[in-house]
């Protein structure tokens, strides 16, 4: 701070003095509003950081019982791990195939809802309302309709003409299906609200001024809604993926990673090596890398927002 | 489709004859489309409801059976007494309730803090709050469990309450909040020999409620639901909410595939959000779309 600030030998005229105690009560009286929260982040978002990568280089050593230094050798046991790289390629498939059509199907409700349509609460609810549920719960759920004996999604399938005689959650392929049709079941009316107030934000004037030049529905759809919800589409998009990143609930109710780890993703990796398994420095390096990549998305976030921000000025 | 093969009309009328047929099928496309959607997300809800009311046998019997003869009202008491429901309900409402308490006390002050305070680089440092926003508790949640061990508040509620107090997404509604405001008020407040505390407290606060409230619904939908850390904090049922509590029943009863009394169970523990959230529709849709995102 600039508490420091060697004050002029010569005379310093009282007005000067005078607001520079002003700002400094100014700057104190900020620090003060701040202190609660800022606490708060401090000991759990913060801390947890700088102490997952501390964690990372160390390794408890049974002989001295305490932990000690170990390098970078936590990330190579963690790069030489193949359930490691299963779990991020699974991930990786997760992110990809849930937020793609999530984005789509969401974009599309959200354009289609914003036009007049009967039943429009209806609609919104049936596919909002997934959001307010526990995904724990909901996954529950999940699991009783994948039930290949009782569950109503093969038999389902089954009377379309599509004899699917999987045993979803315990069959290889299939069990990272069910997770991702979740996650969509899940997400989407949610990200539709996103897209909804951004086609709510878009000026009226530009579709009456298209009106007089005569252009159809479908070249107002693409000279007007979809060039101004591109950057929306991109931030939710970057969301959904960072968010993608950190799910865990559904792997551990539907799944618990199986089988042989087809369903294992990042999050509940960190889980088993930290609490089922008491490798704590190898968590902390899956940790690690977790953060870094959520720190990408974050970085992103922010320089998009920043684009938006001038662009809409 | 009168008109069609009459000769005598002109081309400006049959293009718009062809435009209303065109927009009869695109509207017909839509309605198919948002039903089949409607049908499929609601699926889950429907077969949880109807699961739950049914007798095991039947359940056995024909899987498509949407409603039976006999509605099982049993199935919910007896959920009921396999598992110490009452106290995990006590359990959420306590910790979602304390985490809001605390949030609101400093989002607010936060917010204000960033919308009217002065401060060198206060922006970079807005930036670096807003971490929280991707750098979530959740992913977090084992050197947050070494911390909450070592303060020892490991299986308590308040141990799971801990991580939540600060929101970067609260500090960031509250600071847009109190940004669309007029100054004048609380210039005015300040030049009259109110401190700043009292002026934020009195004049300020006041205004921002529908922001408080917005940001509440969603704080409080998000902790109801919240599973994975309560699940590795808690250890007893004196802490457990819901969600683990329900969890640890499935365990259970999905070994002897006690489906009908596992659905029971589960609308048990979404139901209390579920109709607030049928009740109250608009506040949370509306809380839901001003969370953010637009920048």
């Amino acid at each position: 701070m600039r508490l420091a600030v060697p004050s002029n030998s010569c005379v310093v005229t009282s007005k000067k003095q005078n607001r520079r105690s002003r700002e400094f009560k100014a700057h104190v009286e900020f620090l003060l509003f701040l202190l609660p929260s800022l606490l708060f982040l401090v000991l759990f978002t913060y801390l947890p950081i700088v102490r997952s990568v501390v964690e990372s280089l160390m390794s408890y050593d049974v002989g001295s019982r305490c932990n000690r230094f170990v390098g970078f050798m936590n990330y190579s046991d963690l790069f030489s791990d193949p359930v490691f790289w299963k779990a991020v390629s699974n991930n990786l498939v997760y992110a990809v195939c849930t937020v793609i059509p999530t984005i789509a199907l969401s974009f599309l409700f959200a354009v289609i809802l914003n036009t007049n349509v009967k039943f429009q609460g209806f609609y919104r609810l049936s596919l909002f309302y997934p959001s307010v549920l526990p995904m724990a719960a909901a996954s529950m759920v999940w699991v009783f309709l994948f039930n290949p004996a009782y569950g109503i999604i093969n038999h389902a399938l089954a009377r379309l003409g599509f004899e699917v005689n999987a045993d979803w959650l315990n069959e290889a392929p299939y069990a990272l299906v069910a997770i991702i049709i979740v996650g969509i079941w899940k997400y989407v009316g949610y990200y539709m609200l996103f897209f909804l107030a951004g086609l709510q934000g878009i000026d009226n004037s530009l579709y009456e001024a298209a009106d007089i030049e005569g252009a159809t529905k479908w070249d107002k759809f693409c000279h007007i809604t979809f060039p101004l919800m591109t950057p929306t589409t991109f931030m939710v998009g970057i969301v959904a993926a960072v968010n993608s990143f950190q799910a865990v609930d559904q792997v551990h109710v539907m799944t618990r990673g199986g089988p042989f780890n087809s369903t294992n993703m990042l999050m509940y990796y960190i889980y088993q090596n930290g609490f089922l398994y008491w490798n704590t420095g190898l968590a902390s390096a899956a940790s690690v890398f977790l953060f870094a990549i959520l720190l990408i998305g974050t970085g992103i976030y922010f320089t998009l927002l920043n684009k938006k921000i001038q662009y809409e000025r | 489709m009168r008109g069609e093969g009459d000769m005598g009309r002109n081309a400006k009328a049959a293009s718009k004859q062809r435009a209303s047929t065109r927009s009869v099928v695109i509207n017909v496309i839509k309605y198919v489309f948002l039903s089949i959607s409607a049908i499929l997300m609601l699926m889950p809800l429907v077969w949880l409801v109807a699961t739950a009311f049914k007798d095991q046998a039947e359940v056995f019997a024909n899987p498509f059976a949407l409603f039976t003869k006999n509605i099982r009202l049993e199935n919910f008491s007896e959920a009921w007494s396999y598992a110490p429901f009452s106290q995990y309900y006590l359990n959420t409402i306590v910790i979602s309730v304390g985490i809001l308490a605390v949030q609101l006390v400093t989002i607010s002050l936060a917010g204000y803090a960033f919308a009217r305070l002065k401060f060198p680089n206060k922006d970079a440092l807005f930036v670096i709050y807003l971490t929280q926003l991707m750098i979530t508790p959740q992913s977090t949640i084992l050197p947050n469990y070494m911390t909450i061990s070592s303060m020892h508040l490991l299986d308590t509620k308040l141990g799971v309450m801990l991580p939540y107090f600060a929101s970067a997404l609260g500090t960031f509604m509250m600071r847009q909040a109190f940004m669309t405001l007029p100054k004048d008020l609380e210039d005015a407040a300040l030049i009259d020999g109110c401190t700043r505390l009292q002026t934020f407290r009195l004049v300020a606060l006041p205004l921002v409620k529908p922001t408080l409230i917005a940001f509440s619904i969603m704080s409080v939908s998000f902790h109801w639901n919240e599973f994975f850390w309560p699940m590795i904090v808690t250890e007893s049922q004196k802490s457990r909410p819901l969600t683990v509590g329900l969890a640890i029943f499935a365990q259970q009863a999905e070994g002897g595939a006690q489906w009908s009394l596992l659905m029971a169970a589960t609308l048990i523990v979404i139901l209390p959000l579920l109709l607030v959230f049928l009740i109250f529709q608009r506040q949370f849709i509306e809380s839901f779309m001003s969370s953010g995102l637009k920048g």
